[in-house]
């Protein structure tokens, strides 16, 4: 009986764990999805619009562009702000552990966030010095 | 009752520290989640416009015409291969002994980035009058997004083939810009920086192109974006690769498949002549003989380099904005047509 409890606040334990990891991996997410929505929109403006010409073309994709990095920006902070919220709203009701996971999920958010940076850096480049 | 007190109350201030612990931790996250998407969504943005700054710049306007050296030439206008741009140049034909007028033999001249079929720096109109009193006819044309040409991104290549390539079609298919002289029967190209790269690409894919003279190529672009951009914005190198995502977004270029290094060996057994200034600090002189190494490795290749000493980038011909006009140039590339090309079947 004893065995069946312990094993019940445990697995309580873990699903805790995960949805707060999972909350907190929110932000990232929103990111990525959002990083190949914008990619996709202007790839597909760019082949559905030739007509247009390239002088019309060019702004309109510079300016949708520029909206889908500012509407990245705003979603990506309005859904660190809610998932903030929520970690604050399970600390006050004693779930600390879904609190805490949040924040690790928030801090691997951070993390996966600076990935491409990350990557663009660490790449091997191979400028062309004249010596 | 005393230990249940004392029990509570250190329950409580359990929770004090756990309730502070909590706070640190979320300043802590959130810190670094701000530092973090601040340092993303700044790579993000200026990649962005980095590469919209890399894709277009106004066309200059056409200055000259052959006219000034007294050559007769007619405008053309012809679509590329593939896309159809519309390409504007013209058609200046050779001359003969006795000023007869051939387009038997004829030089595609496919111009460096950003400038034009005549633009004065490089001397294109001076190169046209050398070919021409040397018996080559001369199509001179606007690449994509240049002088009168149809107004598209600039691509350093990837899509300019494509002109050349509209250029070929338009000499063996297209309207005749002078019936009476009949179709070209044998088709050489000359380009320079961008164009010669440009142009190797397009003659590794297009067999009608029977020599080619390469004046300063680069054997691949991505080195030499990686330190323009670094250059011109002071931004660090490793802003490039965003730079090529963004570019590949906005204009669906891929600058890593600019790489006429990886096709020039199928150019074989077709000549190609190599011009390099050994002081050019745009595309490094090392590009000609990477170049001319990978040429080299085609069956039965006929490959001739020459490093002209102490000019710069596409200096070759015209040794500063100004001039002089180098005066080995036009005789070696005159020498290097006539043996690959055959002499004018009307005799020169």
């Amino acid at each position: 009986m004893q065995n069946t409890a312990t094993t019940g606040a445990s697995g309580g334990a873990a699903d805790n764990i995960l949805r707060g990891v999972g909350v907190g991996l929110a932000p990232a997410a929103f990111f990525y999805a959002g990083i190949l929505v914008g990619f996709g929109v202007v790839s597909l403006l760019r082949v559905a619009t030739p007509g247009l010409g390239f002088l019309t073309q060019l702004p309109i994709l510079n300016v949708v562009s520029a909206l889908c990095l500012v509407a990245l920006a705003v979603g990506f902070t309005l859904v660190s702000v809610r998932v903030f919220r929520q970690a604050r709203r399970w600390r006050e009701d004693g779930e600390t552990t879904a609190a805490n996971a949040v924040l690790w999920g928030l801090a691997v958010s951070a993390l996966l966030v600076l990935v491409p940076v990350l990557v663009a850096i660490l790449l091997p480049q191979h400028p062309a010095y004249i010596v | 009752m005393s230990s249940g007190a004392s029990a509570g109350a250190s329950t409580n201030v359990q929770r004090t520290h756990q309730s502070r612990a909590g706070k640190l931790a979320t300043r802590l996250v959130a810190a670094v989640l701000i530092l973090t998407s601040i340092v993303t969504f700044l790579y993000m943005g200026l990649s962005v416009y980095v590469a919209a700054q890399l894709g277009y710049e106004a066309p200059k306007p056409i200055t000259e015409t052959p006219a000034k050296y007294q050559l007769q030439y007619r405008d053309v206008s012809f679509p590329a291969r593939e896309d159809g741009v519309k390409l504007k140049g013209w058609f200046v034909p050779g001359q003969l002994s006795g000023g007869r007028l051939t387009a038997a033999r004829t030089i595609i001249m496919v111009h460096g980035t950003r400038q034009n079929r005549a633009t004065p720096n490089d001397g294109l109109i001076e190169l046209t009058n050398i070919f021409v009193k040397a018996g080559f006819a001369v199509l001179g044309f606007d690449m994509r997004g240049t002088g009168e040409s149809q107004p598209e991104p600039l691509t350093l290549g990837y899509f300019e083939q494509r002109d050349v390539l509209g250029a070929v079609d338009f000499l063996q298919s297209g309207p005749i810009p002078y019936p009476e002289l009949g179709r070209p029967t044998i088709i050489g190209g000359w380009g320079v920086s961008m164009g010669a790269a440009t142009l190797l690409l397009a003659t590794a894919r297009e067999q009608s192109i029977k020599a080619v003279v390469s004046d300063c190529a680069y054997s691949e672009i991505v080195p030499i974006l990686q330190r323009e951009v670094h250059v011109r914005s002071g931004l660090p190198e490793a802003l490039t690769p965003g730079v090529l995502l963004a570019a590949r977004a906005l204009y669906g270029v891929d600058y890593y498949a600019v790489r006429p290094v990886d096709v020039v060996a199928s150019i074989a057994p077709r000549p190609i002549f190599f011009i390099h200034g050994d002081a050019d600090q745009y595309v490094p002189f090392a590009d000609m003989q990477e170049l001319a190494d990978a040429a080299q490795t085609g069956f039965q290749a006929h490959v001739q380099t020459w490093a002209v000493h102490g000019v710069g980038h596409a200096r070759s011909f015209k040794t500063t904005f100004n001039g002089p006009f180098n005066p080995e140039y036009g005789p070696r590339v005159v020498e290097f047509f006539t043996k690959s090309l055959g002499s004018d079947p009307a005799g020169a």
